[in-house]
């Protein structure tokens, strides 16, 4: 593999991001924010706990999509921005599997999770692992019952998406969605990493 | 430097891959992740979610403020507020500004919103209010300059660029029997 994923979050960890003179912040081809991690986490740990059982399912679906669409979009602007073309571009020898692994990296650099592809099948199935991540800070103490790593879910299954979905559609009407993650094991539950696999929806 | 002037202490932590802002973890995320949080949080009427997003802004936000407040010895309106609205700015959520503030209301200006700008780009102008986060913002500034607690301050929008206006505003209203102090 060509990627040298250390190069690639020395490189864009550095970026300096922040609002202009408007208090945005554009890039990507998106409006960025740079929040505290716990306003998140602490959302859908407080959303999840207090819906029913009936309704737990479809409130991680939902926190899971928000991210898996904020993925499809925000990982498309990030493999055809001026940062990717610099640093990973020419890493690229084999696309998109080299891409996918490039992803990763920034995905790390970018301070989600540190996450690296564990297996991947080209076109069928992607085994996520990260030994650091934001969503796990929901326990402290002992081990949850309940996974929490919704945003991490859903934007794996976007980078399978963007690399075998088709064509990026910025409506999101066709591309999105061809895959699914599913989080096998969780930090917050006690595993040693967490753990995400992601196949054909 | 001037003691009304927010430094941000920005950090990388290699070894876990995680990024601070003034010692707490921050992430980058986008328009289309916020307008489907929000989106959640208005669909989810049975719990009201739209009052637990704008809790969770409000709670990260007061901690954010009130320690830089006490770190850096921030002391008067004037400065916190000036604090306040360069935080705002600095994380990418708009260009706020307080108008004017007393111990029992208040109110803010938005010229610019990333939560309302994004909602537009993302689905064009809507009839609801959708920055919950921003009015958790609004509370948790004005407990943190006034040294009053969480769930002091409520707060609501009397227009907003995601229902089409110019410019968003904000009313804040304190909500304690107490008054202020």
């Amino acid at each position: 593999m060509a990627v040298n994923r250390e190069k690639i979050i020395n490189e864009l960890s550095k970026l300096d991001v922040r609002g202009d003179e408007t208090g945005l912040i554009n890039g990507y081809g998106v409006f960025i924010q740079q929040l505290p991690a716990m306003i998140w986490t602490m959302f859908s740990e407080r959303l999840t706990r207090a819906v029913s059982e009936e309704m737990l399912e479809t409130a991680e679906w939902l926190l899971v999509d928000a991210a898996h669409e904020c993925g499809y979009h925000t990982g498309y602007g990030i493999i055809t921005s001026e940062e990717w073309k610099a640093v990973v571009e020419p890493m690229i020898e084999k696309a998109p599997e080299d891409v996918l692994h490039g992803a990763f990296a920034v995905f790390s650099a970018w301070g989600w999770a540190k996450a690296v592809v564990h297996e991947l099948i080209p076109g069928e199935k992607m085994v996520i692992r990260a030994h650091d991540y934001y969503e796990a800070d929901v326990v402290e103490y002992g081990r949850s019952g309940k996974m929490s790593a919704y945003t991490l879910t859903g934007v794996a299954a976007a980078f399978m998406d963007l690399a075998y979905g088709g064509e990026y559609d910025p409506t999101g009407a066709t591309g999105l969605n061809t895959f699914m993650g599913q989080q096998t094991k969780g930090i917050e539950c006690g595993d040693e990493y967490g753990e995400i696999v992601v196949t054909r929806a | 430097m001037p003691d009304n002037t927010l430094q941000m202490r920005h950090t990388f932590d290699r070894e876990r891959c995680r990024h601070e802002i003034n010692g707490l973890t921050s992430v980058l995320h986008c328009h289309h992740f916020a307008s489907l949080t929000t989106q959640l949080a208005n669909d989810c009427q049975l719990l009201d979610a739209k009052k637990l997003l704008a809790h969770c802004a409000e709670d990260t936000f007061y901690l954010v403020l009130t320690d830089y407040y006490r770190k850096n010895n921030i002391m008067g309106l004037e400065k916190r507020f000036r604090v306040g609205e360069q935080y705002f700015a600095e994380v990418g959520l708009g260009k706020l500004a307080v108008t004017y503030a007393g111990p029992y209301s208040g109110e803010v200006v938005l010229e610019h919103s990333h939560i309302d700008e994004g909602w537009v780009k993302k689905w064009g102008v809507t009839d609801k209010a959708v920055n919950h986060i921003g009015c958790g913002y609004v509370c948790a500034l004005f407990a943190a300059a006034y040294d009053r607690n969480r769930r002091e301050f409520t707060a609501f929008e009397l227009q907003s660029i995601a229902r089409g206006a110019a410019k968003s505003v904000i009313r804040v209203m304190d909500v304690t029997d107490a008054g202020g102090k």
